[in-house]
């Protein structure tokens, strides 16, 4: 009873925008799921990666040669590509809100023009409908995208930071183990 | 001796007519005679003429009587007309008594019977396409004949009305023919629902104004079809009327289908269409590639000592390893980069054509939609706004075009990040493996020799 209370909103604007907002809905839902992840990844495992990879670079006994930076590098990239790896698909997402926002703006519009063609006179409440239609889901893209953007930004520059930590991290590691 | 001259004259005339008579019968009869015998005929007629008329004025006696027969004739004429005057009189009399009536009140019957003829007449005009006379049902009389009101008059339009309202509120199975949509006329089961709809099993009935023959609706929703039959077989007690009579169907009917829709688009849509499943086509070939290389390499990581020439990983190691060794490390390192620099493009074949594609849909989906506003604004120049209907066409085209723009570069977006996702996870790998043996490599040849090193690699990439 309360849950229906609470999704009654929910279902009217769905019946406002159409069925390109359940798809915004998805979408963002996916969006959001992936930024929840990372955060996850983020807090968890990514640092019990980072350690261990400290710990075996410090167990190596070369740390100086040309071999030993080459592998250093290779190993951070690696670790660095796994955080980064999700990152093309947030950008496609928050690329497609808009994209979706602006399809559900013109099926809305051929709403409008369906119900102008079929009812000939001008009534105003023959196209609220489909104004409606046009314009929710243009907003919904637009605020889904935003956040998307915040997300996005926020990981690319938790990404850089941590690709400078991480060697610094192991700079040290192989300073604390020589002195 | 008036009378009798006049009688004289009168026999006279009746001899000389039928002397003529006679004359003309022997002319007939004497026309292939010769001319001497018409003239004898002529004279012996004449001769018996004259005989009959001395006869004539010699009897007396029967001229009395004939004038005795005429003079009683005259009278009873004369008693005749007195009576038709009498008659005369009297109906004029009547007549101006009614007169004088009908300058009284009729002027309000001659009202009355005007509304009741223009009702009466607009009633039957209403029904003629309503739902209601389907059966055998008699429609209201019809006044405009009618010179004099009378209460049957009255009380016939007030029945007439009342059996057709009683009939707004039944519904009613019968046997109708109807004709589907090829113009085959069939008797069918119909349900007539008051006055809002008839329909048969699956389909919704229309008609024309005036005509009894019913047409099956072009298009029944397929759910409103589904209700129908279920009402039909009397599963259920809902059932699909459109109280619009007949325009929310003539609505459905107009209503393209998606198909249609897609049509609508014009040379601009199925140019963006075309673009995008080509493009999604080289996307799906190279991407199928792509997991091909991928299993590969995949393979290839597992026997690092068996190494292969079909996979870009193994191409790389084969060319580092028949590469002289014995140089130093920034020179090997600018070989084994250039080696993986050679594998790229085969890896990034397809992305920018897939790219470019999802980035032009859109911009075609605006092309088609600036040429539709076009075409609506030379329909607005010619025919005007007073008609919205004109605009539609343009219209619907300008925004199918932009929706299958958009729609087309949605799915091109997708694969387009899968492809570079793949290909750039592929590339990271080769390149991994080919840095992470050759520091391997340089260690092995270097004083200490830690031989883990190939196997911390292996974990690394794992």
């Amino acid at each position: 009873m309360l849950i229906e209370q609470w999704l009654e909103p929910l279902q009217r604007l769905l019946e406002a925008g159409g069925s390109v907002l359940v798809v915004l809905a998805v979408l963002a839902v996916v969006l959001f799921s992936m930024a929840l992840e990372r955060w996850w990844y983020y807090r968890v495992t990514w640092r019990m990666a980072r350690r261990s990879l400290v710990k075996r670079w410090a167990a190596r006994e070369d740390h100086r040669s040309w071999s030993a930076r080459t592998l250093r590098q290779v190993w951070a990239d690696e670790l660095i590509m796994r955080l980064r790896r999700p990152l093309p698909w947030l950008k496609l997402l928050v690329a497609l809100c808009p994209l979706f926002g602006l399809l559900g703006t013109v099926t809305g519009m051929i709403t409008v023009f369906d119900s102008l063609t079929l009812s000939e006179t001008h009534q105003a409440r023959a196209m609220a409908d489909g104004v409606a239609r046009a314009t929710l889901p243009t907003l919904t893209g637009m605020a889904v995208a935003v956040v998307g953007l915040l997300f996005i930004s926020r990981l690319e520059h938790v990404i850089r930071r941590e690709d400078q930590r991480l060697h610094d991290r192991l700079a040290r590691a192989v300073e604390d183990t020589h002195a | 001796m008036t009378l009798r001259q006049r009688l004289n004259a009168m026999a006279l005339s009746c001899l000389v007519g039928i002397s003529g008579a006679a004359l003309s019968v022997a002319t007939a009869s004497a026309q292939d005679e010769p001319l001497t015998s018409l003239r004898e005929a002529r004279e012996a007629a004449e001769m018996r003429d004259q005989t009959r008329l001395s006869e004539l004025l010699d009897d007396r006696q029967a001229l009395e009587t004939a004038l005795e027969d005429a003079r009683e004739a005259n009278q009873q004429a004369q008693q005749e007309q007195e009576a038709l005057a009498a008659q005369r009189n009297e109906q004029q009399a009547l007549q101006q008594e009614l007169d004088a009536r009908q300058a009284e009140q009729g002027e309000d019957f001659d009202r009355i019977l005007d509304a009741l003829a223009r009702h009466s007449t607009e009633l039957r005009e209403s029904l003629s396409g309503s739902w209601i006379n389907l059966g055998e049902t008699e429609l209201p009389p019809r006044l405009d004949g009618v010179d004099v009101l009378e209460g049957r008059h009255i009380e016939q339009l007030f029945d007439r009305l009342m059996a057709l309202t009683a009939k707004t509120a039944t519904i009613e199975k019968q046997q109708a023919p109807v004709a589907d949509a090829d113009g085959v006329i069939e008797t069918r089961d119909v349900i007539r629902l008051g006055d809002f709809a008839a329909f048969t099993q699956r389909d919704l009935l229309e008609r024309d104004e005036g005509d009894s023959t019913l047409t099956v609706a072009p298009r029944t929703p397929p759910e409103v079809a589904d209700i129908l039959s279920a009402f039909f077989q009397g599963e259920t007690r809902q059932v699909a009327i459109d109280p619009t009579q007949g325009q929310v169907l003539a609505a459905l009917a107009q209503q393209p289908s998606l198909l249609e829709r897609f049509h609508q688009g014009g040379a601009v849509g199925y140019v963006v269409v075309a673009l995008g499943l080509f493009g999604l086509l080289v996307a799906l070939l190279q991407y199928i590639y792509l997991l091909g290389v991928t299993l590969k390499v995949r393979r290839q990581r597992r026997q690092l000592d068996k190494l292969q020439e079909d996979n870009p990983l193994g191409r790389v190691l084969l060319r580092f390893y028949s590469l002289d060794n014995h140089q130093a490390p920034e020179a090997l390192e600018a070989r084994l980069d250039e080696a993986v620099l050679a594998e790229l493009p085969r890896l990034e074949r397809g992305q920018p054509i897939v790219k470019l594609l999802a980035a032009v849909a859109p911009l075609l989906g605006l092309l088609g939609t600036v040429t539709g506003m076009i075409v609506t604004f030379q329909s607005i120049t010619v025919f005007g706004t007073g008609d919205p209907q004109l605009m539609a066409g343009g219209i619907s085209q300008a925004l199918v075009t932009t929706v299958l723009g958009l729609v087309t570069a949605v799915p091109l977006l997708f694969a387009q990040t899968a492809l570079a996702g793949r290909s750039r996870q592929l590339s990271n790998i080769v390149e991994g493996q080919a840095s992470a043996t050759l520091a391997e490599h340089l260690e092995s040849r270097s004083p200490y020799q830690p031989h883990t090193v190939n196997r911390d690699a292996d974990r690394a990439m794992a």
